[in-house]
């Protein structure tokens, strides 16, 4: 059994920073710096978040799948947080900005690790998330577009083999990290002119859609290959 | 080929965990098959039913709760309403009382080891997550659906329809990257702008902006809830742990 881990990490980045509520919370975690470790360790808290309670048959919000639940809040948050992004306007345009690039990979791929492995969960999530986040930021259209093809682009292959069947290990911590290659994606593409880009968002998600077809079926969501058969279940990790 | 349409709401969709494809979509194939039964006018005939899940659903539903979205669904209760603090309760109560009201309209006897089947072995070409439901009728008949949860909580009927959803005529039609890239340039709207415009076509702003601000009060709680819940996780050595939230 795993222990969770968002709610003790929560307890020590906050300190002695105190709080009854949402907006105080926000308020709270910004009072804890805006160093870089601090940042990452939050983004982290926030993904681990979501998905303990996703994986404790909690009340979640499909982004665009549940095993990929925590990716896109995680970052929502972290533009709420650190980026001064409280703001209704915002945050519509987020969610808006971020449905479109799921649509797009449902339309040319799929969001399904099942048919495509984690890089239709995790890796779509991540290029959703880049994506808006930089439109957010005030990125181009093209910009946005880069970054969601950057996210991708770096979860190109990403098997599914999950620990015993469960979403746990390693779909937890994977949100934290597709939440942070989302930030990374998000300002790599705001600091270059998207003329110089070699891969579009449209060549990303056939290659997307490619590697899914080619990828073996132990991979794709059936506990049958990957860490899935190497951790005995009955050990304690972690 | 007809266009997909998919609108922000389709992506987002509020519901319970740990699975979209495993759990959600389930959910949603067993809704629709008790409502299937209720069009045909057939469910108080109903005196059991059998549940086969296939592929991906067999080898990894025990663990993504995917049974247990199958009863609670059969049951008539929605993941969007239903109180998550129940799910193991009931679905407890279905499993040791063999009862299962259909609907929460029509009560047969139910058997998990017999009328749930994880068949490990078998695949469906269409997806890998794939399930039929047989219904049998107090007439010798039956009624039978496969549905497959091609992931994100959506789900299809064989021969892959989607449930049917307005069409709407949408200003900006988009399938690519590039479609949205040049309705972008075309127009000088921003991608979110451009979404906007489209949402627009199923539904007034005030309804899109209630509907937004309802997705995003669902992550709120959801990640304040998750920051504040110490304990375990289920599954593992299969021992419940003390969960000590709502």
């Amino acid at each position: 059994m795993l222990p969770r881990r968002a709610a003790s990490l929560n307890k020590r980045l906050i300190g002695n920073h105190t709080y009854n509520n949402f907006d105080e919370w926000v308020a709270a975690i910004r009072n804890t710096g805006n160093g870089f470790q601090n940042t990452l360790d939050w983004v982290s808290c926030f993904a681990l978040a979501v998905n303990e309670e996703n994986a404790s048959f909690g009340r979640v919000v499909t982004a665009p799948t549940n095993g990929a639940a925590g990716v896109i809040p995680a970052v929502l948050q972290y533009y709420i947080v650190f980026c001064d992004g409280f703001s209704n306007e915002r945050i519509v345009q987020f969610l808006l900005t971020a449905s479109e690039i799921g649509s797009i990979f449902k339309k040319g791929a799929t969001i399904s690790a099942a048919m495509g492995g984690c890089q239709a969960e995790i890796g779509v999530s991540s290029a959703m998330a880049a994506a808006a986040l930089t439109e957010c930021l005030g990125g181009t259209q093209r910009q946005v577009l880069m970054a969601a093809e950057i996210a991708m682009e770096h979860h190109l292959g990403m098997t599914c083999d999950p620990i015993g069947g469960l979403v746990q290990v390693p779909c937890i911590e994977r949100n934290t990290m597709g939440a942070i290659k989302a930030i990374t994606a998000s300002q790599l593409a705001l600091q270059t002119n998207p003329d110089n880009a070699k891969v579009s968002l449209d060549a990303v998600v056939k290659t997307m859609w490619q590697t899914a077809l080619d990828m073996n079926s132990k991979y794709k969501e059936t506990s049958d290959g990957g860490l899935a058969i190497n951790i005995p279940i009955s050990l304690p990790e972690c | 080929m007809k266009r997909e349409q998919i609108s922000v709401f389709d992506i987002f969709k509020i519901g319970i965990g740990p699975s979209s494809s495993h759990t959600l979509g389930p959910w949603r194939a067993a809704q629709q098959f008790v409502q299937l039964l209720e069009q045909k006018d057939v469910l108080q005939l109903v005196t059991g039913v059998k549940i086969l899940l296939y592929g991906s659903l067999a080898k990894t539903g025990k663990g993504h709760g995917t049974d247990i979205a199958i009863l609670l669904g059969l049951s008539g209760d929605d993941p969007v309403t239903f109180a998550v603090n129940q799910v193991g309760p009931k679905t407890d109560d279905i499993r040791n009382s063999h009862k299962l009201v259909l609907g929460g309209k029509k009560e047969v006897e139910f058997f998990a080891n017999d009328d749930l089947l994880f068949l490990f072995n078998e695949s469906l070409p269409y997806h890998p997550n794939a399930v039929t439901f047989q219904a049998f009728l107090n007439n010798g008949t039956a009624v039978s659906e496969t549905y497959y949860s091609i992931g994100g909580g959506f789900v299809v009927t064989e021969g892959g329809q989607d449930q049917p959803k307005a069409e709407a005529d949408l200003p900006f039609p988009i399938d690519t990257a590039s479609n949205l890239l040049h309705w972008c340039i075309k127009t000088g709207l921003k991608i979110s702008e451009v979404v906007m415009e489209n949402e627009l076509a199923w539904r007034s702003e005030q309804e899109t902006l209630q509907g937004l601000s309802n997705i995003f009060n669902s992550l709120k709680e959801c990640i304040y809830r998750g920051c504040h819940t110490q304990g375990w996780l289920p599954g593992g050595l299969n021992v419940a742990p003390p969960r000590g939230q709502s």
